[in-house]
């Protein structure tokens, strides 16, 4: 069972596959972006993108198993630094939605299931049921200037 | 959030937005690509978020620019600066907007704007957003044919006479195909009644409303090296999961294109493709060879779901056209066209007919030979011929024999009817 499970099982009502069908139990390491514990926005750390509050999830079909019930996340801290510093050059103000943080999570396979990355090394993680991701941090790294 | 310089409105002042795409996404989107019913085109590009509303500077932008900034022409700096004005609005967790203002763009702060070398870098092309925007547009499929590669194409021109050759080469296999098409439709068609014994309410195919189907009308031109953004002339509603004719005729063609690589998958093309139609076709193949051109062809219909690409370059150009050379072709068909006679020779028994979609020389046989001495030019007959149409592996021209086997004289007022009575005659 996923830990998003009556979400997924409410996509699956209406045909949507969900989680895709080539996801796989891991084990190691993986990177996401957090808020600082200190700001507000870090209620939202660790949460699928619809599960945020407020999120940018507008009306879009090809994610809406992704938004529901999975975390984004990179293979490398060096991936998701490079990715968020692209990113800070379009939208200077990244680190209001996303976080100004990188944090490391050891995680196994009892804990969830990947997708396969992309070439930038993203990847999704699907948690299973029970799972608190947050207690699997091992270590947060500031990369921008925290919001208030 | 910062505040900004502008002028508070009480909402959005445009009506019925919908959204084309997503261009940048990541946890949700971060520039959109949106349009509305009267045909404007704007993005919402994110700008900044507090614990309650997320904001965006929504703004005009010319297709043509969005073109060059998905092309990696232009930075994302630019349009937005073009634009010279915009809506900032923020949107709460419910989605709902809040905090309209209408902004001049040299107001908005720094931090609101990308840096100067922020270009686009994602998966998506153009041919994938504009085929989507003119899908949604115009409710029905859109084809697109971009021309890219050799020295006569560049980032949105491409050389006038090489353009007309290959137009008008791809325009003469569209029309063959849609012929082979046809014809494979109402045989179908055809066995479907003779299979039911309860009568399918299906309207009878004809050609002359079945043409729209593969008729096209240029709706836009593109630079990415250089497209033409095409709309079948057909208006059959499109629903969703279901192929309009115009969506099957795309797979046909994609279909047939893609199976030409292979001799084994091109051989089986042989009794629905005809001759006339291979050899424009190797016709248009040899343009692309000479000229470097790389012919791609994207078609989409949003609503039912149909999507077919396929691309020739001039390698796979050359490959075709040798298999196009292995096919061994025989076939007989039989004709029955409406038109008139453009010559005859009673002694020799030769004639020519003319009609609206096909030209026939032959030989008068049975009792065509004697109706012939009756005929007059400026009248209109319905005639009945036997074509065998062959080419041999080592040649590469094909030839038609036809045989004119009946003659019928038609008054000028039942031209129409009899018209798509032949067409039903044919199977």
């Amino acid at each position: 069972m996923f830990k998003y499970q009556s979400e997924i099982e409410a996509l699956n009502d209406c045909a949507i596959i969900c989680p895709p069908t080539n996801i796989y139990p891991f084990q190691g390491l993986l990177f996401r972006y957090v808020h600082n514990s200190e700001c507000e926005n870090s209620r939202n750390n660790n949460l699928p993108v619809k599960k945020k509050s407020p999120n940018r999830m507008i009306d879009n079909d090809d994610f809406r198993c992704l938004a529901v019930a999975s975390l984004s996340c990179f293979d490398t801290y060096e991936q998701a630094l490079e990715f968020f510093e692209h990113k800070l050059i379009g939208y200077p103000n990244i680190a209001a939605t996303l976080g100004c943080c990188i944090g490391q999570f050891v995680v196994n396979d009892e804990h969830g299931a990947r997708t396969e990355s992309n070439v930038k090394g993203h990847f999704s993680f699907f948690e299973y049921e029970d799972m608190n991701l947050e207690s699997l941090c091992e270590t947060i790294t500031n990369i921008a200037k925290c919001n208030p | 959030m910062q505040p900004v310089r502008g002028y508070k409105i009480e909402k959005l002042p445009i009506e019925d937005l919908y959204k084309v795409e997503d261009l940048v996404y990541f946890d949700g989107p971060l520039l959109s690509f949106y349009a509305n019913k009267s045909g404007s085109t704007f993005l919402f590009y994110w700008v900044d978020a507090d614990d309650d509303h997320n904001r965006w500077f929504v703004f005009s932008v010319d297709i043509n620019e969005l073109n060059d900034f998905i092309n990696r022409k232009i930075p994302l700096i630019t349009i937005i600066k073009h634009s010279m004005q915009g809506y900032i609005l923020d949107m709460d967790k419910n989605l709902v907007h809040s905090n309209v203002f209408l902004v001049p763009t040299s107001e908005l702060p720094q931090n609101y704007l990308p840096k100067n070398e922020y270009f686009y870098d994602e998966e998506l092309t153009s041919s994938d957003v504009f085929t989507k925007y003119f899908s949604l547009k115009y409710g029905k499929g859109v084809l697109q044919t971009h021309f890219s590669d050799g020295d006569s194409i560049g980032y949105g021109k491409i050389d006038l006479d090489l353009f007309s050759q290959l137009m008008g080469a791809f325009s003469g296999v569209n029309e063959g195909l849609a012929n082979s098409f046809y014809k494979i439709e109402k045989k179908s068609q055809e066995a479907r009644k003779k299979k039911s014994k309860i009568d399918l309410h299906e309207k009878t195919i004809i050609k002359s409303t079945f043409i729209n189907s593969y008729r096209f009308e240029v709706v836009n031109t593109l630079a990415a090296s250089f497209s033409l953004i095409l709309k079948p002339i057909e208006n059959e509603l499109a629903l969703s999961d279901t192929y309009t004719r115009a969506d099957k005729y795309m797979e046909f063609i994609t279909e047939f294109l893609s199976s030409s690589e292979s001799v084994e998958n091109l051989s089986n093309y042989a009794g629905t493709v005809d001759l006339g139609t291979l050899n424009l076709y190797e016709n248009f193949l040899s343009i692309v060879e000479k000229s470097h051109t790389k012919f791609q062809i994207n078609y989409l219909n949003q609503t039912s779901g149909c999507k077919h690409n396929t691309e020739i370059d001039s390698k796979k150009a050359n490959q075709i056209i040798q298999n196009l050379q292995k096919l061994d072709y025989d076939e007989d068909e039989t004709l029955i066209l409406t038109g008139k006679f453009v010559a005859l020779n009673i002694k020799q028994k030769k004639y020519s007919f003319e009609s609206e979609d096909d030209k026939s020389n032959g030989n008068l046989i049975g009792e065509a030979s004697k109706k012939a001495r009756e005929v007059a030019f400026n009248k209109t007959y319905i005639v009945e011929i036997q074509r065998n149409s062959s080419k041999k592996v080592a040649g590469k021209k094909t030839k038609n024999h036809d045989n004119l086997k009946t003659i019928s004289e038609i008054s000028e007022s039942k031209i129409d009817i009899v018209n798509n009575k032949a067409d039903e005659l044919l199977f």
